[in-house]
């Protein structure tokens, strides 16, 4: 898993957020203080997935709440099947 | 009518922007090429005209680019581009602007892509937008809400009469006095292999050139054997004329006239006598206060299938009479491919850009004619010519009939 999972997570989440990554890195939740949505949320773990040819089990991820977190998992995650 | 044009966005196969789609129907491009999107290797026909110079990233924030709709893409982009060419950075009242595009295939290609999602990896792997995303009206509403237009905002679908069917409409909102301003034209991207299976199983597109596919499309000739699925859009700023002069915007085009109407006859095809095809081309220089002795330019639907193109010419026979020979007839889908539910805007694209810098766009790899088509189709090279009124037409599924003049504004630069 590459190293930078935390700097593609926090890209990714203010890509779809629309606001400034620095703002996403500091966040405690990214529901609560940023106003994630379930759907938002989707298209993050999508985009991880497609960016870095892994593939999460979403059950673990749909709940996490901030950054730190969706890297740990992002990190043990298998990659795609068949790359 | 005194409706206008004063910007347009083209994304098309031959090349993104005005001046780029300019020089290469100048030039005569082809934008045919063997299909690159999804491997064309099991079907009859194995090309297609892809737009290869877009980047949706040049136009929408990156969270679209990741998750829109191809064709909303497009669209988005074209009217974009359409803003920028009528040099409105925003609008002067947001409430008064409306949408209104044609698409065709519309959001299929994604439905498709989704439902194999859902099938192959369950429901939970399915994009959460899909309500949002899989129905046609997606393509008018993500431009109202990226360029930020509050009036009426819609979608037409009336499968190749689409985004012609659109503009004309638009032009009665305009009239009517319900918008100030509205986007109109269409978008489609059916280059998904449900769709172009379904165009390849009807036996509608060219097969014999799969090994020359700049020639596949032969509108007109002998041996046409179908057209060329493509993709893009094209999206029009329409004003009334004394607003645009107003504020001293460039004037590309009047629209003088639209004319529609159905067959109410075939799934497919036109009916043979061409009744109602001719009521509609009749109906919208009729609009206009012209005759057909006016008509200086027929951009024609010209879909190089074996119904279209001798049909069509039967009704140009039919409404222009003896001068019709002599009257100079075109079809650019043999550059551009056959747009579905875009073609209609592209086409009138085109033909104002020929009207405004004073040529003829050909008609690639006409060879040599079909019998039954004796037109003159300004074959294989653009010519120059002075166009004070064009007709463009446009038909479609369900025995539809569409028509569009336009005429050279007065005072046009």
């Amino acid at each position: 898993m590459p190293a930078d999972a935390v700097d593609t997570v926090v890209r990714l989440i203010a890509i779809e957020l629309e606001m400034p990554e620095d703002r996403v890195r500091s966040a405690t939740s990214l529901r609560g203080e940023l106003g994630m949505d379930s759907i938002a949320a989707a298209n993050v773990l999508f985009a991880i997935e497609e960016e870095l040819g892994v593939e999460l089990v979403l059950e673990d991820v749909e709940h996490l709440d901030d950054v730190a977190e969706i890297a740990r998992v992002v990190r043990r995650a298998r990659p795609t099947t068949g790359s | 009518m005194a409706v206008v044009i004063t910007g347009m966005g083209c994304v098309t196969p031959i090349g993104t922007g005005r001046p780029a789609f300019s020089a290469a129907l100048r030039r005569g491009e082809s934008g045919t090429r063997r299909l690159s999107r999804f491997d064309p290797g099991g079907y009859e026909c194995q090309v297609a005209a892809e737009v290869v110079d877009f980047r949706a990233e040049d136009f929408m924030p990156l969270r679209e680019v990741r998750s829109l709709p191809r064709v909303a893409q497009l669209a988005v982009a074209g009217a974009r581009l359409a803003m920028e060419d009528a040099r409105l950075r925003a609008w002067p009242d947001p409430t008064r602007v409306g949408v209104l595009l044609g698409t065709s295939g519309g959001s299929g290609s994604y439905q498709f892509e989704q439902g194999l999602i859902f099938v192959e990896r369950g429901v939970r792997r399915m994009h959460p937008s899909f309500p949002a995303y899989a129905h046609n009206g997606v393509i008018a509403s993500e431009c109202a809400i990226q360029l930020d237009a509050h009036g009426p905002v819609f979608t037409v679908s009336s499968a190749c009469t689409s985004s012609t069917d659109a503009i004309g409409l638009a032009c009665a909102l305009l009239e009517a006095g319900t918008v100030d301003f509205i986007l109109a034209g269409g978008s489609d991207a059916p280059l998904a292999p449900l769709l172009f299976a379904s165009f390849d199983r009807l036996g509608a597109m060219a097969r014999r050139f799969n090994d020359r596919p700049e020639q596949a499309s032969r509108p007109f000739a002998a041996d046409r054997d179908g057209f060329v699925l493509g993709e893009g859009a094209g999206v029009f700023v329409l004003e009334k004329r004394e607003r645009a002069r107003e504020r001293s915007a460039p004037i590309l085009a009047e629209i003088a006239g639209y004319g529609a109407t159905c067959d109410a006859a075939h799934h497919f095809t036109q009916e043979e006598s061409g009744v109602d095809a001719t009521r509609a081309v009749v109906e919208a220089l009729r609009q206009g206060n012209l005759s057909p002795d006016d008509v200086d330019y027929v951009n024609a639907h010209g879909t190089a299938t074996a119904q279209n193109d001798p049909f069509e010419t039967a009704i140009f026979h039919r409404v222009f009479g003896e001068r019709a020979p002599r009257l100079p007839v075109s079809s650019t889908k043999s550059m551009v491919g056959h747009l579905l539910g875009a073609c209609g805007a592209v086409e009138l694209a085109a033909t104002i850009v020929g009207m405004h810098e004073g040529f003829l766009p050909p008609t690639l790899n006409l060879d040599e004619p079909d019998p039954a088509c004796d037109l003159d189709y300004v074959a294989h090279r653009a010519r120059p010519a002075q166009i004070d009124v064009a007709l463009s037409t446009s038909f479609g599924f369900g025995s539809r009939n569409a028509a569009l003049v336009v005429r050279k504004p007065d005072d046009a630069g």
